[in-house]
């Protein structure tokens, strides 16, 4: 057996490094392509997620937020809240937002004829813990970010702005640019006008879908003091929001809704678990195919060579040794595939989405490699590379040796 | 039967289309004894059924009936894997095309059987380049068979088949792709492997001039014997 093992090895290894090397790397190549393909959409899938999820955590939940039970309108002393929280060891940075909502006007003309109006949420923060969580700063397309002491002065998420690109809603402000004025009708009956400094863009249509202003401007539209409709908490790891959670509890800030981005994503979650499904069905499609370009290949090979396993089969070698040494070479190519697949995928596909990434509504996209998937890709095409080289050498080989050599 | 015949035929029958209306007779009962140490032609014309004994008789392909005895064993009761083991150990084969494995250097295409009888290099080195020597291609070693002329490749053919000194050597028209010269060299050594160490050897020829290097011919006419001369 063991020798029979040894000899296959031998005849494996002779007939890949002294045969037709043309046809041993298109086989490779082919083999990688399949591989490729396999990867490739899961990684789409798995990408399309994470822009989805990061999008939601970096703009809009963080790892953990904090927001007032139901039936309460504030978090009240905000600030107490805040020093709590801060002296957790993962807790990065944390950001009180104050929420409220009213009719945004745009006089586009200043004649009072041709009003664009538009209902929208408005948020009111500290610019500078602000930016420590979330991230607006980086991506103004127009004019600047928030500073302090710009009392009276606010900046427009494009999909509200209007006439920045394409928006999933199907109305806006018809085109607000900076510099503009737009008049805010609070709920509360107050209203206040507004020079638009600057102009966001996320591509999470939630977040772009807002005016912000300054906490301090809004504490006196509202009339609070020292509270906050939510509070986002950023972690070092957003592994660790359980445990934030967790400990959050502990230290009674049970009177307030804490949530973690897992379960703000909850409708994200769902969409996960259907591309997943996608992933895992595409997979084994491209396992199949797979298996059956192997197939293929070790079939055209195994005819091409018939006589030659004829003379072996004549001069005394084991069937198996003959079969095996056809399935080794099918395991080499096999994992040839996955090897530089996997390198082309990893260190080409995907360092050059990075540098130019698909441009997706929801954010602009990177396609993702996870653990899992990988390991799951790499066992159904080792496993499809096993069967689509194992049966057609069993096929061919155990035919009658007159029928080989003829 | 007696044990002094290395090898020995009944009634060998081999049909083809066995199952149809028109079934073709390839061997219409051959009784042959095959004495140690004797070289053996196979002779006669196209479809006289020559290279059809010689497969049954080499284990290659299995007759329809008929009984075949080589080295005091009943052949027809060995299985597959068994036959396989009997063709490795007890048989050498020379073919008309060579069938040299071309991926395989000279000295690996000799050794392949030594390999398959799971012996290490450093067992079967000595007999290989010794086997070389004898074919006359010391120094070809390293050679692959599309470096080697038709008369090397048939010489490394004959050096691969006796290197696990087999009891019998069946060689199939092994001169009938080579010149004349070439032939000569090649059934010199046959004749030399058969004088100097007593290899039996059967071989199939339609060249009359061969019969001067074997010790008996035999014909075959229409799948049966002819006669002996």
């Amino acid at each position: 057996m063991f020798s029979n093992v040894k000899l296959s090895i031998f005849l494996a290894i002779k007939t890949i490094l002294r045969g037709d090397k043309g046809s041993l790397i298109l086989t490779v190549l082919i083999m990688l392509v399949v591989f490729l393909n396999l990867m490739f959409v899961d990684a789409i899938f798995k990408g399309i997620t994470a822009t989805m999820n990061s999008g939601k955590i970096n703009y809009q939940y963080g790892e953990v937020i904090i927001e007032p039970e139901e039936g309460d309108k504030y978090i009240k002393n905000t600030n107490d809240v805040i020093d709590a929280i801060q002296d957790f060891y993962y807790v990065s940075s944390v950001a009180p937002h104050l929420r409220t909502g009213g009719m945004l006007k745009n006089d586009k003309y200043n004649d009072g004829r041709d009003v664009a109006e538009f209902s929208a949420g408005i948020i009111g923060i500290n610019p500078q813990i602000e930016n420590k969580s979330v991230d607006l700063k980086s991506h103004m397309i127009e004019g600047r970010y928030l500073q302090e002491g710009d009392y009276d002065k606010a900046i427009l998420g494009s999909d509200l702005a209007g006439g920045y690109g394409s928006s999933v809603f199907p109305d806006d402000l018809e085109g607000v640019r900076t510099g503009d004025k737009i008049t805010v009708d609070y709920d509360n009956d107050v209203t206040r006008e507004y020079e638009i400094v600057g102009i966001y863009k996320t591509k999470n249509f939630d977040v772009d879908s807002k005016m912000i202003v300054l906490q301090d401007d809004l504490n006196s539209v509202l009339g609070t003091t020292n509270e906050s409709s939510e509070i986002i908490v950023r972690l070092t790891d957003k592994n660790l929001s359980k445990q934030a959670l967790a400990d959050f509890a502990k230290i009674n800030l049970g009177q307030y809704a804490i949530a973690d981005w897992e379960e703000k994503l909850s409708f994200g979650q769902t969409i996960n678990k259907s591309f997943d499904m996608i992933g895992s069905i595409l997979r084994v499609i491209g396992s199949l195919v797979a298996g059956l370009v192997i197939f293929i290949i070790i079939f055209v090979d195994i005819v091409n060579r018939r006589k030659q396993i004829g003379i072996l089969k004549a001069i005394g070698i084991p069937e198996s040794a003959v079969m095996y040494s056809y399935v080794i070479r099918g395991m080499f190519y096999t994992l040839l595939g996955v090897i530089f697949g996997f390198m082309l995928m990893n260190f080409g596909v995907i360092g050059f989405f990075r540098s130019h990434p698909i441009d997706f509504p929801m954010g602009d996209m990177v396609p993702v490699i996870k653990k899992e998937a990988l390991r799951m890709s790499v066992i159904l095409f080792i496993i499809a590379g096993l069967i689509g080289s194992f049966i057609p050498a069993v096929k061919e080989v155990r035919k009658k040796i007159l029928t080989l050599m003829r | 039967m007696e044990d002094k015949y290395i090898l020995q035929t009944k009634e060998l029958v081999k049909t083809y289309k066995i199952d149809t209306p028109s079934p073709v007779f390839a061997l219409k009962g051959i009784n042959l004894q095959l004495q140690k140490s004797e070289f053996v032609a196979l002779m006669g014309r196209s479809g006289s059924g020559k290279s059809t004994f010689l497969h049954q008789i080499a284990l290659l392909d299995r007759p329809t009936s008929g009984y075949i005895e080589i080295d005091g064993i009943d052949v027809a009761k060995l299985t597959e894997k068994e036959r396989s083991e009997f063709r490795l150990k007890k048989l050498g084969y020379v073919f008309q095309d060579y069938a040299l494995i071309p991926e395989l250097n000279l000295y690996e295409n000799i050794a392949l059987p030594m390999m398959a009888l799971g012996q290490r290099k450093a067992q079967y080195d000595k007999d290989v380049l010794e086997i070389v020597e004898r074919v006359g291609l010391h120094g070809r070693e390293n050679n692959l068979p599309s470096e080697l002329s038709g008369g090397e490749q048939q010489r490394v053919s004959i050096a691969r088949a006796i290197v696990n000194k087999p009891q019998i050597l069946f060689a199939d028209e092994p001169t009938a792709n080579l010149d004349s010269e070439a032939a000569a060299v090649v059934l010199n050594i046959m004749r030399e492997l058969v004088d100097k160490y007593g290899q039996t050897i059967i071989m199939v020829t339609h060249e009359p001039d061969d019969k001067k290097y074997v010790d008996r011919a035999i014909w075959l006419k229409d799948g049966k014997l002819k006669n002996e001369q």
